[in-house]
């Protein structure tokens, strides 16, 4: 592999023009908005300052008070640590006295972690901190558990991102979490325990209070059902906090495994609340209409004005393995929830080796190289020969194939790209085998899973209540 | 670097915010191509453009030698770009069928340069780092040590391992091919 070949690689990678230049304006203006709200602050400064300077009577006496004073000292440097991590929500709430001061300190082992502020607003909680002393020069990793849970069975630690910057002595660095449970307690105190810091072992341990101002919800239990799919989307709340907006809302399928999300979201004016946003898991269980998960979403802030909403969602269809006897040697293996088929021509064994010989129905029509290679690459971990008396001891949730009894390692050729025809051979000798195989009684299993696309429902508009 | 561009960026450090813009236009493929290579996702690249020229615009004036502007403005890309990766490390993986669609932006090329792509986008992020910088921006060891804030020596075992990761994965996908 020549070096150039990188470079060559990567020049090919397709920019889009439009998208980029649009995205780097839009940047542009980002700044401008926070540039002319700073500026206002600036100027409420200035002018608060002369006018003291003018009351210099005010200053002499100490008549200030501490209060203000301490917002005016404040504000601008809370800010500056939240710009220095790119954190938008964070400038936002610190330029509205949101954000709270910490100072707690403790030292162990030649290290001292202090937590500086904290903010929480709708489900996104922050907390800042710096660390300092004997902690070396590299990288920085922490050990830390949350509300006394231990290790990684912690639910802070699901939706917790860090991010680190060496500052003049030491590193600031901050945690942002998603906020776990499904009702958000607006003020309580959270146990912080940290274990271990870049290698070095102690007991930081810190409690602090959190709290947010306003929450308030919007839109209560609307939904919208796909009868084909079998699936069903409630939108149970969303609530607006001073900077963001959450979206709380379930899905129900009748498929334990199919993954239903929404890949954008409109308001009225066409501006778009999010594309494809990550979501909490709040709780999942199976009821007696199907299989239940409840999910929540950030989504950008609502406006006022907004009447309605207009939500994009897609299914990640599921379906378990479906099977048939090596007794025949033609067979059709049919998806159970698709279009799509396996159409095995002959099963011949030839020495060491077992022979397919199938047509891959229901394909799209001329798909692309690329995508071949992905569904040639995809067919080689489709296919499971397993022996009939050990089939049902694989478990749907962890299917683990029974050792000896079952060989899933094939190599696929493509014979005519055109028809889908393809052919797989099972090593007999290989690794994997199955002991004493007889085709009557092995099984082959085909999993239709990888080949199924997301599929696009279509789109439904919720009412807002404000 | 030219005349034209040095001009620019000295305006650009005085606060001129349309010599920034026109500045970072300059560089736009180059910029995407990077923070596409962390997150593989249009979407997501797009998003690290915007922060990242967001990024630049706040602390230009920091700059204090324009020669360095790009060494310090790709800092700022891969900065962005560590952390929508740090924030997605928690999440359920795509469906192939995304996969499929997602690889789709990359737009049609070769096989061989798929690939390599998509192993880059599997590497350690250190490793991709030292890799994307040395291959693709043809930046020393000294400087890529200064950009990643770590010695030099580390900068060699960085490359070293990831060449061979890299090596190793590519060579794997394509005989699947």
């Amino acid at each position: 592999m020549d070096n150039n070949k990188i470079k060559l690689a990567i020049d090919k990678i397709e920019v889009p023009k439009e998208d980029v230049l649009n995205a780097i304006r839009k940047g542009m203006e980002q700044d401008r908005e926070s540039v002319m709200k700073i500026s206002a602050k600036k100027k409420f400064m200035i002018s608060y300052l002369a006018t003291a300077a003018a009351l210099g009577i005010i200053f002499l006496s100490g008549f200030i008070s501490p209060k203000i004073n301490q917002v005016l000292a404040s504000a601008p440097f809370i800010g500056r640590i939240y710009e220095e991590f790119g954190d938008k929500l964070g400038i936002e709430l610190a330029k509205e006295d949101l954000v709270t001061q910490l100072d707690e300190e403790i030292t162990r082992n030649g290290v001292t972690v202090k937590l500086k502020n904290a903010y929480f607003d709708g489900d996104i909680l922050s907390v800042i901190g710096h660390i300092n002393g004997n902690v070396g020069n590299g990288e920085l990793s922490i050990d830390v558990n949350f509300e006394n849970h231990k290790g990684d069975n912690d639910p802070w630690l699901n939706g917790k991102s860090t991010a680190i910057k060496k500052s003049d002595e030491g590193y600031d660095f901050q945690w942002k979490f998603k906020y776990p449970y499904k009702e958000i307690d607006k003020e309580f105190t959270l146990p912080i325990s940290i274990h271990n810091i870049n290698g070095i072992k102690g007991n930081w341990n810190f409690n602090i209070p959190i709290k947010q101002e306003i929450n308030e919800t919007l839109v209560i239990n609307q939904f919208k059902a796909y009868e084909s799919e079998e699936i069903r989307i409630n939108i149970n709340e969303i609530n607006t906090a001073k900077a963001t907006t959450t979206m709380i809302f379930e899905t129900i399928s009748k498929h334990k495994k199919d993954q239903i999300d929404f890949y954008k979201a409109e308001d009225d004016y066409g501006n778009v609340l999010f594309t494809h946003e990550n979501n909490t898991n709040l709780n999942h269980s199976k009821e007696e209409d199907g299989y239940h998960n409840l999910l929540r979403k950030n989504i950008n802030k609502v406006d006022k004005s907004i009447k309605s909403i207009k939500l994009y969602p897609f299914v990640n269809i599921s379906e378990s393995p479906v099977q048939e006897s090596l007794d025949k040697s033609a067979f059709i293996l049919k998806s159970k929830r698709t279009d799509m088929a396996i159409e095995v021509n002959n099963v011949t064994k030839d020495n060491n080796k077992l022979i397919f010989d199938y047509n891959f129905n229901g394909l799209p029509q001329n798909i692309s190289e690329d995508k071949l290679d992905i569904i040639v690459h995809n067919l080689s971990y489709s296919f499971l020969l397993v022996d009939k008396d050990f089939v049902n001891d694989i478990n749907p949730d962890n299917p683990v194939p029974p050792k000896d009894h079952s060989i899933s390692k094939n190599n696929v050729k493509l014979i005519n790209k055109n028809t889908y025809h393809f052919r797989s051979v099972f090593p007999l000798d290989g690794e994997e085998k199955i002991e004493n195989l007889s085709l009557k009684d092995t099984i082959l299993q085909f999993n239709f899973d990888s080949f199924i696309e997301t599929k696009k429902l279509e789109p439904f508009s919720i009412e807002l209540t404000n | 670097m030219k005349e034209k561009e040095y001009k620019l960026i000295k305006k650009s450090i005085k606060g001129d915010k349309k010599a920034c813009e026109k500045l970072i236009k300059k560089h736009y493929e180059q910029i995407y191509r990077t923070a596409y290579l962390y997150v593989h996702n249009k979407e997501d690249a797009l998003d690290i453009v915007q922060e990242a020229t967001y990024q630049a615009l706040i602390s230009i004036h920091t700059l204090k030698h324009p020669e360095y502007f790009m060494t310090w403005f790709t800092k700022i890309v891969i900065r962005c770009s560590g952390q929508v990766l740090s924030k997605r490390k928690n999440i359920v993986s795509l469906t192939d069928g995304i996969l499929l669609k997602l690889d789709s932006d990359i737009g049609v090329i070769n096989d061989d340069s798929l690939y390599l792509i998509d192993a880059i986008g599997k590497l350690k992020e250190n490793y991709r780092t030292v890799i994307v910088l040395f291959y693709y921006y043809d930046y020393s060891i000294k400087k890529i040590g200064q950009i990643m804030e770590v010695p030099e020596g580390t900068v060699k075992t960085y490359l070293s391992r990831g060449k061979s990761a890299l090596k190793k994965d590519f060579e794997k996908e394509r005989n699947y091919g």
